[in-house]
């Protein structure tokens, strides 16, 4: 096992992959992301946590493209991107692996992989260069099922979800967008696609992850953004802070503690609890 | 059906066992086939259609019609000997182009209008059927075009082989390239098996579901077409059966050889099980009766069957 300090890069360098930019999304009167900005470098395993309601979900469907943010900007590369629907988000190499995996029960392995981006020759399907790719595809994720025509609907839980990461790794070249991946796993099976996303991250594929779980979150990720009634309240670098921390930011233990004291002490306080305080660490995030 | 065939066999051995009708089994039941693959796709894509049937019976009026010179407008009335008819070809191309034209409404309202697909085919099959009687008064027409129309059911590819037998291969082999051999077919299944999953992975499923009707209309006027040319008459009625026998067949078809899914080689199977058994009862002559009793206990034993394989194959 190689820990994940060895692959990781600085993430203060390396280039941008995905750019928010002071992201809001109202619905109604309801303020789901309240000014969002933050960047995703490459390689980087980025958690994205908070407490149900937070705004992950939102935000993850801002980038994803199913929602369009009502102000604020997104930027791929560093360009300027307008996700209009999920399909344009997917035909710039950012692929999502949604909670209920979307896989289709009757179809295989392939057929699944292949579904809405058909290979096709004069209208027809390619099947055996579509199991071709696939077969490699999962070699090469070092994804392992028993049978590989075998149909979604008769595998496991864990497979199921491995299949879903795999496609959305196949196909995700630029930004791969996970939804709570292990949260309807066992232990074993958990562990499973946490190797699988190991393997990912050492192939160099850029990530965020929605999680509840700290555990998974620390395996898997370098840098951690918590949000907070659609507030980004904290940007922080996995290496400097403790579980316990992120908690605190999640609960909004840390914003307590700043109410508690002058603005002074509050500063101390969060400099020597945190490497980045929560509200300047969004005004400083680049 | 290998059950029904061996009961009738072994009772009528003569009859029912020749060639003759055997061939004429398949000739009869040609039709009402292609009505029932059509189905099948709509079936696949998750949606039903109650209106092939009156699509059917208004496709034999509307074919008989254009052929003995009503006009698209049915105003003229029959013509001597089929004077100011129009050929053939475009005929049935026109009747087919109409057929298309029910799916596209059938989609239309069922994808746009938010309808239930049970009760939006219902509504528009006796939409059709009022159409039907408006266009050909509800009586029954001879066909005015010299005998060309009844060569569609009574003509022999190569002097041997009937000319519905051989529609009939090319419309299975058609749809059974188009389910499993092209996109639409992947996207028909997918829309059929999880709708939101296929929305997520970028398929357009009113456009998917649409097209599925637009199949289903082009396959029921189809069979339409051919029931009137082997009636060589317009019955304002003479699809309508084809409804309840094409479900039967359909969920026959999936209850046999795959887990409970609808698929065309089943649908085959169902549809000359269904065409066995009426056979087998009209060779017997028996009671009008019957046939009702044939049809309506066949078609709710089927569903049965359908629905008890998919939760077996659920719960392996």
């Amino acid at each position: 096992m190689t820990t994940e300090e060895d692959t990781d890069q600085d993430p203060a360098q390396g280039k941008s992959i995905l750019e928010a930019s002071r992201l809001n999304k109202w619905f109604g009167g309801l303020q789901a992301l309240d000014d969002i900005s933050f960047t995703v470098r490459e390689g980087e395993a980025v958690g994205l946590v908070g407490d149900n309601g937070a705004g992950k979900s939102t935000l993850l469907k801002t980038i994803s493209g199913v929602h369009q943010p009502s102000d604020g900007q997104l930027l791929l590369d560093g360009t300027p991107v307008e996700l209009g629907n999920p399909s344009v988000a997917r035909k710039l190499g950012v692929e999502t692996v949604y909670q209920d995996l979307a896989l289709i029960g009757r179809f295989t392995i392939t057929e699944n992989f292949f579904l809405g981006r058909e290979l096709r020759r004069f209208g027809l399907l390619r099947k055996s260069a579509m199991q071709k790719e696939t077969d490699a595809a999962l070699a090469r994720l070092d994804v392992r099922v028993p049978f590989l025509n075998r149909k979604v609907s008769k595998m496991s839980g864990g497979q199921r979800q491995a299949v879903a990461i795999a496609r959305g790794a196949y196909w995700g070249k630029r930004l791969l967008l996970l939804d709570e991946p292990t949260a309807a796993l066992g232990v074993r099976e958990s562990a499973e696609v946490l190797t699988l996303l190991d393997g990912l991250k050492r192939g160099g594929l850029t990530m965020v992850l929605v999680t509840h779980n700290i555990d998974h979150l620390w395996r898997v990720c370098d840098r951690i953004l918590v949000m907070r009634r659609g507030r980004l309240v904290a940007d922080l670098v996995k290496s400097e802070v403790s579980p316990a921390e992120v908690v605190a930011h999640i609960t909004g233990a840390t914003e307590a503690t700043i109410a508690a004291k002058t603005s002074a002490e509050a500063e101390a306080a969060l400099s020597s609890a945190t490497a980045m305080p929560a509200e300047q660490g969004l005004e400083n995030s680049p | 059906m290998v059950g029904i065939s061996l009961v009738f066999f072994i009772l009528a051995p003569t009859t029912f066992g020749s060639p003759t009708n055997l061939v004429n089994v398949l000739t009869n039941l040609a039709p009402g086939a292609i009505v029932a693959l059509g189905l099948t796709i709509c079936l696949v894509g998750g949606d039903f259609d109650l209106s092939v049937g009156y699509q059917a019976s208004i496709a034999g009026v509307f074919v008989v019609g254009l052929l003995s010179g009503f006009g698209i407008l049915g105003l003229s009335g029959p013509g001597v000997g089929g004077e100011g008819g129009l050929p053939l070809p475009i005929a049935i191309i026109i009747v087919l182009a109409i057929g298309m034209l029910f799916g596209l409404a059938n989609g239309f309202i069922v994808t746009k209008l938010g309808v239930n697909a049970l009760i939006a085919t219902l509504g528009t099959g006796t939409l059709i059927f009022s159409i039907n009687l408006l266009y050909g008064n509800g009586v029954t027409y001879a066909v005015q075009d010299g005998g060309q129309f009844a060569q569609l059911a009574l003509g022999r590819a190569f002097g041997v082989v009937p000319y519905p037998i051989i529609i009939l291969i090319f419309f299975s082999i058609g749809m059974w390239l188009l389910l499993n051999m092209t996109p639409l077919g992947q996207h028909i299944k997918a829309v059929g098996d999880d709708p939101e999953a296929a929305r997520r992975l970028g398929i357009s499923v009113d456009g998917t579901r649409t097209w599925s009707f637009i199949i289903c209309g082009f396959c029921g006027t189809a069979g339409g077409i051919m029931l009137a040319a082997s009636l060589g008459s317009a019955d304002a009625n003479a699809g309508d059966v084809y409804l309840l026998q094409a479900f039967a067949a359909a969920f026959l078809g999936s209850a046999a050889l795959r887990d409970g899914e609808f698929h065309i080689v089943g649908t085959l199977i169902g549809v000359l099980t269904v065409a066995v058994g009426f056979n087998g009862l009209a060779i017997f002559s028996a009671p009008p009766f019957t046939q009702y009793l044939f049809a309506g206990g066949l078609l709710i034993v089927a569903v049965a069957l359908s629905t008890l394989s998919r939760k077996y194959t659920s719960e392996l």
